[in-house]
């Protein structure tokens, strides 16, 4: 027995040093630009995914501080809503993206649940056990995480990559959308609405969830505004009308959609992708949102 | 909860201190103690079937007690029969009632008649074809006097719900367990080894193979109807492979974590792919169930001794059920039917019992006959899995017609090529470690004989590395055997 509980504990201290090692790899390149604290001074918050992300800080000179992060679904967006009322955070207004795509079942795997559990509390989870297992078991042993591993994975690969070229650098994307020939545009919007409307219904789990957040917003009384980013034109014709209807919970309880789909149609020039503003149109658009 | 979870890698430990350290000294505490965790593993899937196996438990155990005083024949099968009754009917509500009530609403229709019936929604509890056919082997032996009953409730229960094989077996004898209950268990060294290396290889083959073939199967099988006949026999060969890294998997470390308690569970799969006629595969394929059917099935039919036609029907009965065993649907019964067919030829010429030994016995190489027969064996069970993976038997019927077009002989199309590629590297060493360590329980046994520590932990070591940076991890895939 003493033979197998040694090696067992060496075996541990090895799979530790691992761990730690990952760890804070992921705490480096993964939860850093995540696990974001707002000032209190802010009064207002923008939650959505890439679409809001694309929004950047431009909205703090008007006190809205954006919270939106790419693949933020809305498990992720209640939890970081309760986390500010948990923590006595002033909240006059709060925009929710709620774009056709929004409650795509692709949103059940493709979140960002295991980095949003930093804002979580017991009381998000059904039991205590679940809690302590998703914010302290899963969280620190970072080796076993699917996300944590595949980005290691690739990190490592990348730079093994990058030593066997003799040190050439990866060259860095910079991508132009609007200097793309339309059937080039038209291609990689239609791969993109292949990935979001994969599936012919809406996930009923997470209207559960925007229902859950519209309740917050009276329970506590902030002002809650829906919005619909804008896409560029080979986006939404791609789309051709495919909608889960995240925007239509919104209007049945009686709250207001800001409608930017069709905004920049003909201003391809204001987006770094099919559906995703760059620095320009976010400029732009952020003033429009908030009604400056 | 599953072995490849962070719930189980907590659980294990927990129960492996509380079972060497804190109830060592007491036989009936470890006993109990097993029970118990065993039930927190099944309630871990869903805590209402519970009350099942605990009833089967019960129901069984009496029915064992009665046995040993009860004299009279006639009582005797009754109270078998009880036993029998119960746990197959727990079966059969559960598994198949909506498949006799569709085939029967099926059967009215087509001769011109209405019947409204309204099928349920019957969760299926896990483990229950597994348990039941171990409790039911357990009556059964008491029946026939090749076991004593038990009068020790406990490890009864421990027998019938030891949790390493309570979900997906293997389906232990009560011949084999239940005595290892009775005796006070030594903490052997080699034996834990052994059993870690196992659990480590179970998950290997589980999550490294299983996981990522399952990946282009599921692709492929779901839609069929848009790839090339190359690629369908690839979508085959992947589901050939992961049902067989899956099961096997699941089975080692089954067995492996046993071992770390100081339980020697049967032997569940002895490398099938190196057979070299189907005989030989349903010798080494899922060897606690097809022994199961042969002794409580084939031979009290008469197995084969009789005539042609009665082996030719026992032969079918057996495998007919065997493939209705897997599920409630029509392709298993028909890849059972299939699995016969190629059996048949084998027993009628007597020839089902040529390939006993090993393949390639002390040889590195197998002969050109050896490889042919691995092929041709290959081969016949990959057409049977189309039927066993199929959504039904038109989609494997289409799947078959559309192997045998035309595009056989072009390229299949690799719509991952760089992941694909990684598969195929990882199968063929996966093959090649399994044929060096074909004379072993497992492809990995004979590390232990390695002398030098670094060299051993070296070894142990690649197979972590590679499982954690190719292991299919953020694909949620169940273990098939679970839906059984």
């Amino acid at each position: 027995m003493r033979k197998f509980i040694l090696n067992g504990l060496l075996f541990l201290s090895l799979f530790l040093v691992c761990n730690t090692i990952v760890y804070l790899f992921a705490q480096d390149v993964y939860h850093e630009s995540y696990n974001k604290v707002p000032y209190k001074s802010f009064d207002s918050f923008i939650f959505a995914d890439s679409y809001g992300m694309a929004l950047r800080d431009y909205g703090e000179e008007y006190n809205v501080y954006n919270f939106a992060m790419a693949s933020d679904s809305y498990f992720d967006i209640k939890r970081k809503l309760s986390y500010l009322i948990r923590n006595d955070y002033q909240i006059n207004t709060v925009y929710i993206g709620v774009d056709n795509h929004s409650l795509s079942t692709n949103r059940e795997h493709m979140n960002n649940l295991d980095r949003s559990v930093y804002y979580s509390s017991s009381k998000d989870f059904s039991n205590p056990l679940t809690y302590f297992k998703e914010r302290y078991l899963v969280y620190y042993v970072a080796i076993f995480r699917p996300s944590v591993r595949a980005l290691f994975r690739s990190y490592l690969f990348q730079n093994a990559k990058s030593l066997l070229k003799r040190g050439s650098k990866v060259k860095e994307n910079s991508f132009d959308w609007s200097s793309l020939a339309e059937s080039q545009r038209k291609k990689e919007a239609e791969a993109i609405i292949e990935i979001q409307f994969l599936s012919q219904n809406r996930s009923e789990e997470l209207k559960k969830v925007l229902e859950e957040i519209i309740a917050l917003s009276k329970e506590h009384q902030f002002e809650l505004i829906g919005v619909k980013f804008p896409v560029s034109e080979s986006y939404l014709k791609a789309m051709n009308n495919a909608n889960y209807g995240a925007d239509e919970v919104f209007v049945a309880h009686g709250i207001p959609v800001l409608n930017f789909k069709r905004k920049y149609l003909e201003r391809d020039e204001l987006f770094a992708d099919s559906n995703h503003l760059n620095d320009k149109g976010a400029e732009q658009i952020i003033k429009i949102i908030l009604n400056k | 909860m599953f072995f490849n979870s962070i719930d189980f890698a907590i659980f294990l430990p927990i129960v492996f201190i509380l079972y060497w350290f804190v109830f060592k000294k007491n036989l009936r505490l470890q006993n109990l103690l097993i029970v118990l965790a065993s039930y927190v593993f099944y309630a871990w899937w869903d805590w209402r079937f519970l009350s099942l196996i605990i009833f089967s438990t019960v129901v069984d155990y009496f029915v064992g007690r009665k046995l040993r005083v009860e004299q009279k024949q006639a009582n005797r099968k009754l109270l078998l029969w009880t036993s029998i009754v119960v746990n197959l009917g727990f079966l059969g509500f559960f598994k198949y009632y909506n498949f006799f009530l569709e085939n029967f609403i099926a059967s009215f229709t087509f001769f011109g008649g209405e019947i409204q019936a309204n099928s349920l929604n019957i969760i299926l509890p896990v483990g229950i074809s597994f348990y039941t056919f171990q409790t039911l082997s357990y009556t059964i032996d008491v029946y026939r006097g090749k076991l004593e009953p038990t009068r020790d409730f406990i490890a009864f229960s421990a027998f019938v719900s030891f949790f390493p094989q309570l979900v997906a077996g293997p389906i232990e004898r009560a011949t084999n367990l239940l005595p290892q209950f009775y005796k006070n268990r030594k903490f052997d060294y080699h034996q834990a080894a052994d059993g870690m290396r196992q659990i480590l290889w179970g998950l290997f083959k589980k999550i490294v193979i299983a996981d990522n073939c399952a990946i282009y199967a599921n692709e492929i099988f779901n839609n069929s109807g848009e790839y090339s006949a190359s690629t369908l026999v690839l979508g085959a060969l992947f589901f050939a492979f992961q049902i067989y890294g899956d099961f096997s998997g699941y089975s080692d470390i089954a067995i492996g974590t046993s071992r770390l308690f100081g339980f020697d569970l049967m032997r569940n799969f002895n490398y099938p792919y190196f057979s070299r006629d189907i005989a030989e595969f349903w010798r080494r394929w899922h060897i606690s169930l097809s022994t199961w059917f042969r002794d409580y099935l084939y031979i009290p039919l008469g197995g084969s001794r009789g005539g042609t036609w009665m082996q030719i029907r026992n032969i079918f009965i057996i495998f007919l059920v065997s493939g209705f065993w897997h599920g409630a649907n029509w392709t298993f019964i028909v890849w059972g039917g299939l699995n016969a067919l190629f059996f048949l030829p084998l027993l009628l010429t007597k020839r089902n019992r040529t390939n006993l030994g090993e393949v390639a016995q002390g040889k590195f190489f197998p002969s050109i006959r050896e490889v042919i027969s691995i092929g041709i064996t290959f081969g016949l069970t990959l057409i049977a899995w189309i039927f066993f993976r199929a959504e039904s038997v038109g989609h494997a019927v289409s799947y078959l017609k559309g192997i045998f077009s035309p595009s056989i002989f072009t390229s299949p199309e690799l719509f991952d090529p760089r992941g694909m590629k990684i598969t195929f590297v990882l199968l063929a060493i996966f093959l090649l470690i399994e044929w060096i360590g074909r004379e072993g329980q497992f492809a990995i046994e004979n590390i232990s004989v390695a002398k030098s520590k670094a060299v051993r932990w070296s070894l142990y070591s690649s197979i972590l590395l590679v499982l954690y940076f190719f292991g299919a991890f953020d694909e949620t895939v169940e273990f098939i055997y679970f839906q059984f």
